[in-house]
């Protein structure tokens, strides 16, 4: 991936790179602690798979080397549920059918709560001469 | 319509949990409004933050704390176009912009 390789040369050698992607699973949109429905996110999953791929071809290649891993929920809070359903008409995940009226009725604020992973890696040093 | 992303702070808490920033220089790639390089330019050194998006970026530069003015410098760019010298940073952060 072009990006990931301009962007690491930008970084010096023995320094860091920090990745932060969406993971599955599925979103979901709650109200008051209770989960509505899932949104699917297999599009952006599909996004965040291909950067991953990026990184662990750079870590098999002996580019970087990866430090830790965490995941972790992040809300999108919204003033109402009608709120959130038009926020996804022009997002490449989609809302189910079936679940779209239901939503749409509803005028209580919702979440919707969707699984993160942050990677932290180190650029390998360049092997130097042994003396 | 009002929408607020991760008010929880629940990716600043997870960077902190990894990384400490002090004193680092930080490229950071899909910046958006800014939302998380300015909390981390409170304790880097220096931090080139960057997004595609012109609006999302005059966003940023709107709500650019004075006091912070010296140590973050927006731009609008891709990760392709962007021109960077090699080794200038300590970190590059990538938020969902792989």
């Amino acid at each position: 991936m072009h990006v990931l390789r301009h962007m690491v040369d930008a970084v010096r050698p023995g320094g860091l790179v920090l990745d932060l992607q969406v993971i599955r699973p599925n979103p979901v949109i709650e109200t008051g602690g209770v989960a509505l429905c899932e949104i699917d996110g297999e599009p952006l999953f599909r996004n965040a798979d291909a950067a991953t791929a990026a990184i662990d071809a750079c870590i098999r290649g002996g580019q970087l080397r990866e430090e830790a891993v965490d995941d972790h929920d992040v809300p999108k809070h919204y003033s109402s549920a009608a709120a959130d359903v038009d926020r996804y008409a022009d997002d490449d995940r989609r809302l189910p059918d079936e679940a779209v009226e239901r939503l749409r009725a509803m005028t209580a604020p919702c979440a919707v709560r969707e699984r993160c992973r942050l990677r932290k890696l180190r650029l390998v040093p360049f092997l130097t001469q042994a003396t | 319509m009002t929408r607020e992303l991760d008010p929880e702070g629940a990716h600043l808490a997870a960077l902190h949990r990894l990384i400490d920033f002090g004193g680092l220089r930080v490229l950071e790639l899909g910046c958006g409004d800014g939302r998380l390089t300015v909390p981390v330019a409170a304790d880097a050194d220096y931090v080139l933050a960057f997004d595609p998006d012109a609006d999302s970026v005059e966003r940023a530069r709107a709500a650019l704390p004075s006091d912070l003015a010296d140590r973050i410098d927006y731009r609008v760019a891709s990760g392709r176009a962007i021109e960077i010298d090699r080794g200038a940073f300590d970190l590059a952060l990538f938020s969902w912009s792989l």
